[in-house]
């Protein structure tokens, strides 16, 4: 007999980042919600580095939080050490990376799951999922089966199970099924996922050792603090004052390469025990060696686990070499002669879909009802798992309340870039978020994720009136005082002039607007204020503001227009209905090519690869065409009738 | 990479030789406003009524009268394109007719892609496609294989250096990318000064690619040549022959021709607007003054300018005079009437020219016919410079991807000054950015080998 535990709305497999903002989203927005967990003491854990944030994911973690989300929050909480990347490169690209008390983030989001209404936690592996298929073969989901058998019926399932299907821990020449941080693996749901005909890819990744702090000569090494003014990562907290933790930086050395080297048969990624594809961008240790021969270091960063533990991560030193080599390559290094090994560094190979299954909405095109969100997407990292996490929620929610689907454009959003490249260009190594991969770098920063995104997430239901009406009171403050800037005049005077001159900066000899005095290189709004007196105190959230919004108002311009340009082609929406077989002139690659992602706009068509912008031309013909016809139908019956 | 079916397009919609009139047609949501910029007539663009034609100047950016125009303002939808539409007929001068379109340009509408009017009239429900196809049936049918096939060649020049530089900034980008990702550390002077000389070079090699847009304009636009040189030298005899036909008279009286005397021939595929000039003399003859005058003026608008010496006589003052007026100029001097001198005087006069003027002439007789292939080949050496020149230049051959080369110039130029003025490097790649996407709308559509995409490409822009 199957035992019917209950009915949800939306049920949520898997409590890592994706899932807990999925599972809180939905719950949020009034749906009934369950959260399935293989073990409750791993809620939003952080196996991979005890860090949230860094270029391209710290935009994310604040576009998270102002649409409503909770890693922001939760992070700012378990906050260790913050550090503002990036500062001399631009403002475009300066990104928050934190150091995190991994056992406090897991207890506080662990907290705000229990708390939230809506939501129950049940601590079960899924090894099934129910559909319903109607008689034009097209599936509905239904609900999942337990490890126990027990079934719980949903109208929505959204898969967020990491890296955790079918996953297989590799060291050295020693491989066994297991999940990541010594869990078990989900073993059983990939087949019924196959079966369902989704396709899966199967992807690798890797984490470093961590050592016995006792064990660490920190005097061989260089301090690496955090900065003097901690900018929290929520746009809810004004400014933090903790006590920050260091991290520290040593290097690799020859002997430690040549360890390496001497041992690279019995590397797993180099004899073919790996198959699975790992990211280039977070290589292993003997991958930098093999494939940089000529840097005679590697970095590796020392970073706390918690303040409440001895663990420290050897960031830097991920491998898959066997046990004994990875503790010789460790000895080799200024500092860590005497280091004691907690845990070995692993790689983990691991199940996850084609993303290109998946509309920007995050539903898989074949299966309604079915989302899937974070590393099963294909994607790495906290951060990129918990903005999908998020959408997927979102979309979840609106979806039973049959509202307009939820998605962010690649100029609104590090979110919408992210979405976009996974469902429309499709993924040959894990994803990681970078600012390069964005556009329209310079409109989406990380100072303005509020003034993109916050609207929005009010509008959906996430954001609270609270935090909304913060928000509306910080917006009108910037406005305001951009306003005022742009009036303000600074006459000549002997002090202007010296202030000036202290600065580099040639004197003046009429009356000078402010703004273009912040525009010179060598000045900016906050320097300036000497010369400003009319100048009210303002947040610091509010001056970074208007700082870089007036600084960079040229630059800023050059790119709206680019945006404006792109918002044409991604506003000519394509038909879901659409059959590209039926299109004559578009090469057969380009059309198995959109026939596969199906896109939801022509912006979007020419972004896939294999597209070219005859193909486009073509479909928009083609469009065109489709859309005259039943006018001309209309008049022709329009005559018939008279 | 796409162009938007919003902006307001222009483009020159007839044939660009010297003739009559030209018309330029905008069209486009600001094909009013952007009119209104550079038209001075009795009530502004916008207040004139629809379907009606209106005198008025043609006024630059610059304030300056460029030419008198008659403008036919098009309310859409009842045009061509549904659009609005403005339609200027200017004098048909290539320099005038160019010089207006430029301007229109500044003023603010973007140069339309080829079969751009047409493929508008397409999407606005104007015309179905069978009606497209056949319009590009017409014009192909005037269109010259081979001189296609030589333009092909050209641009395939053309976009692989246009690509060597696509490659070059793709890679300085991709450096600066490197450090905001994946350095925590600061960029460094060396680095910076490295990146810099790259660019610097990129800069350099596009600067290079827009000087040969001139060189360009002779595919695109024909050249003018003009034949000068001291009476009774052979010059009506030698436009005759490159025309083939007797257009101009023939006597041996000096001074016969008076006037410029203008027409069309087809050099070895090159599109050529000739003329032929009053001999150049001392003369008491005020008609015949007048057109030595002309002449000189003649010579001074010329692309290139053949230079004809009678064997039998030397370098007097008058030839001398000119050749150092127009000593900036393409010249090529022809020595004509072999079959009068022997071989052993045809050589030493050579020589002595040579000397004197520091050209290469070539040596005919006009009568005889002799050399007069020798004459086309230089001909042709002088104006294919793509052919003549060993390292095969790219040239620029077309005023949208000139216009595409000349942002990704300026825009490199602005990312080496941000570097200079230490501008973060961040927004020293929307500059590059923009630089790879302008080169990639040049090398983006060189590479498509699409049928429909052909059907509007291979439209003459403006129908």
């Amino acid at each position: 007999m199957t035992y019917i535990a209950g009915e949800y709305d939306v049920i949520v497999i898997g409590a890592g980042h994706a899932g807990c903002e999925a599972a809180l989203a939905s719950a949020r927005m009034g749906c009934g919600t369950v959260v399935f967990v293989m073990n409750m003491d791993r809620i939003a854990n952080l196996p991979c580095n005890p860090s949230i944030g860094g270029t391209g994911k710290g935009h994310l973690v604040r576009e998270i939080d102002a649409l409503g989300g909770q890693m922001a929050i939760t992070a700012d909480k378990a906050l260790i050490q913050m550090k503002m990347l990036n500062t001399s490169k631009g403002p475009a690209v300066y990104s928050l990376r934190s150091q995190i008390d991994r056992g406090l983030y897991q207890k506080e989001m662990k907290l705000e799951l229990e708390k939230q209404e809506n939501l129950d936690i049940r601590q079960h592996e899924i090894v099934e999922i129910l559909f319903d298929t109607d008689e034009n073969q097209v599936k509905t989901v239904r609900g999942v089966v337990t490890n126990l058998g027990t079934v719980y019926y949903g109208k929505c399932v959204v898969i967020c199970t990491g890296t955790y299907l079918k996953s297989r821990i590799i060291i050295g020449d020693v491989v066994y099924d297991g999940g990541p941080d010594g869990e078990f693996p989900a073993a059983k749901l990939s087949n019924c996922l196959l079966k369902a005909g989704l396709t899966l890819l199967r992807f690798k990744t890797g984490t470093p050792p961590r050592v016995n702090k006792r064990s660490i000569d920190f005097t061989q090494m260089e301090e690496q603090p955090g900065d003097d003014r901690i900018r929290p990562f929520s746009f809810d907290h004004d400014e933090m004052e903790i006590e920050q933790v260091p991290c520290w930086l040593t290097h690799t050395n020859e002997n430690a390469h040549k360890i390496i080297r001497d041992n690279l048969h019995r590397s797993p990624l180099y004899s073919g025990v790996i198959e699975g594809k790992g990211p280039r961008y977070c290589p292993s240790i003997e991958d930098k060696v093999v494939k940089f021969p000529g840097r005679d270091r590697h970095h590796i960063f020392i970073e706390p686990m918690g303040k409440d533990t001895y663990e420290m991560y050897l960031a830097g030193l991920s491998s898959s070499l066997p046990e004994d080599v990875q503790i010789a390559v460790a000895k080799t290094v200024r500092g860590l002669e005497d280091v004691k090994f907690n845990r070995c560094g692993y790689a983990i190979e691991y199940d996850c879909f084609d993303p290109m299954q998946l509309k920007p909405t995050l539903e898989f095109k074949n299966v309604r009802g079915l989302f899937s969100a974070g590393q099963s997407n294909g994607s790495s990292g906290y951060e990129e798992a918990a903005a999908q996490g998020l959408v997927a929620g979102i979309n979840c929610a609106l979806k039973l309340q049959e509202r307009q689907p939820f998605t962010i454009d690649r100029s609104e959003g590090y979110i919408g870039v992210l979405i976009d490249d996974l469902v429309t260009k499709g993924v040959s190594e894990p994803y990681r978020m970078m600012t390069s991969r964005a556009e329209y770098r310079l409109v989406l920063r990380q100072d303005n994720a509020d003034m993109r995104l916050t609207e929005t997430g009010w509008k959906i239901g996430l954001v609270s009136d609270k935090k909304y009406n913060a928000f509306c009171k910080k917006k009108e403050l910037v406005e305001k005082e951009i306003a005022r800037v742009m009036k303000t005049v600074i006459p000549p005077s002997e002090v202007v002039n010296e202030f000036l001159a202290r600065h580099n900066s040639t004197p003046i000899i009429s009356g000078m607007k402010l703004d273009d005095l912040i525009k010179r290189p060598e000045l900016d709004y906050i320097m300036l204020k000497d010369l400003d007196p009319d100048r009210e105190t303002l947040p610091y959230a509010v001056q970074e503001q208007v700082s870089i919004s007036v600084k960079y108002e040229g630059y800023i311009k050059k790119q709206l227009i680019q945006v404006e340009q792109y918002k044409r082609l991604e506003n000519r929406k394509i038909p879901e209905s659409i059959d590209y077989k039926l299109i004559d002139g578009i090469r057969v690659e380009a059309r198995d090519a959109m026939a596969k992602v199906r896109p939801a706009s022509l912006g979007q068509a020419s972004r896939i690869s294999g597209v070219n912008p005859s193909d486009i031309t073509v479909l928009q013909i083609y469009l065109e065409q489709t859309r005259r016809r039943p006018k001309v139908e209309e008049k022709q019956n329009d005559q018939e009738a008279e | 990479m796409f162009i938007s079916d919003r902006d307001t397009i222009a483009a020159i919609s007839t044939a660009v030789v010297n003739s009559g009139i030209s018309i330029i047609r905008i069209s486009g949501e600001d094909a009013f406003p952007i009119a209104d910029k550079v038209f001075k007539g009795k009530q502004s663009v916008m207040d004139m009524t629809s379907h009606t034609v209106n005198y008025g100047k043609f006024i630059s950016m610059d304030g300056e009268v460029i030419d008198e125009i008659l403008l036919l303002k098009l309310d859409g939808p009842k045009t061509y394109t549904r659009e609005n539409t403005v339609e200027i007929n200017c004098h048909g001068g290539v320099n005038v007719t160019n010089n207006v379109f430029h301007e229109i340009v500044k003023a603010g509408a973007r140069i339309a892609e080829p079969g751009e009017f047409t493929k508008r009239a397409f999407l606005n429900g104007r015309i179905d496609l069978s009606q497209a196809e056949a319009v590009m049936d017409l014009i192909n049918a005037q269109t010259d294989t081979a001189s296609k096939i030589a333009i092909a060649h050209l641009q395939g020049k053309f976009s692989s250096a246009v690509k060597e530089v696509t490659n070059r900034i793709v890679d300085v980008s991709a450096e600066i990318e490197y450090h905001i990702e994946f350095n925590d550390d600061d960029m460094d002077g060396p680095t910076m000064g490295r990146l810099v000389a790259s660019l610097t070079e990129c800069s350099n090699r596009l600067k290079k690619i827009l000087d040969t847009y001139d060189t360009g304009k002779i595919h695109r636009e024909g050249i003018n040549v003009v034949i000068a040189g001291r009476p009774n030298t052979g010059k009506s005899s030698l436009m005759n022959e490159v025309l083939g036909s007797d257009r101009a008279i023939v006597t041996d009286i000096p001074g016969t021709t008076r006037d410029i005397i203008q027409d069309y021939a087809n050099i070895n595929g090159i599109f050529v607007n000739i003329s032929d000039s009053a001999g150049i003399r001392e003369t008491g003859d005020v008609i015949e003054k007048i057109g030595i005058g002309k002449s000189y003026e003649a010579a001074k608008n010329a692309d290139l300018i053949l230079y004809m010496l009678d064997l039998q006589s030397d370098l007097n003052s008058e030839d001398i005079k000119f050749l150092e007026m127009f000593k900036d100029k393409n010249i090529l001097i022809i020595l004509n009437k072999t079959d009068l001198v022997s071989q052993e005087q045809t050589k030493q006069k050579v020589s002595a020219i040579r000397c004197e003027t520091r050209h290469d002439p070539v040596t005919l007789s006009l009568k005889s016919g002799q050399g007069i292939e020798g004459l086309y080949e230089r001909f042709k050496q002088m104006l294919h410079p793509g052919q003549a020149d060993p390292k095969n230049q790219a040239i620029v051959t077309n005023v949208r991807h000139k216009n595409s080369v000349q942002t990704a110039y300026q825009a490199v130029n602005e990312a080496i000054r941000g570097f200079k003025e230490e501008t973060p490097v961040d927004l020293i790649t929307i500059d590059l950015n923009i630089a790879v996407h302008q080169l990639g709308l040049i090398t983006g559509e060189t590479a498509s080998d699409d049928i429909i995409d052909r059907i509007f490409s291979s439209f003459c822009v403006g129908k």
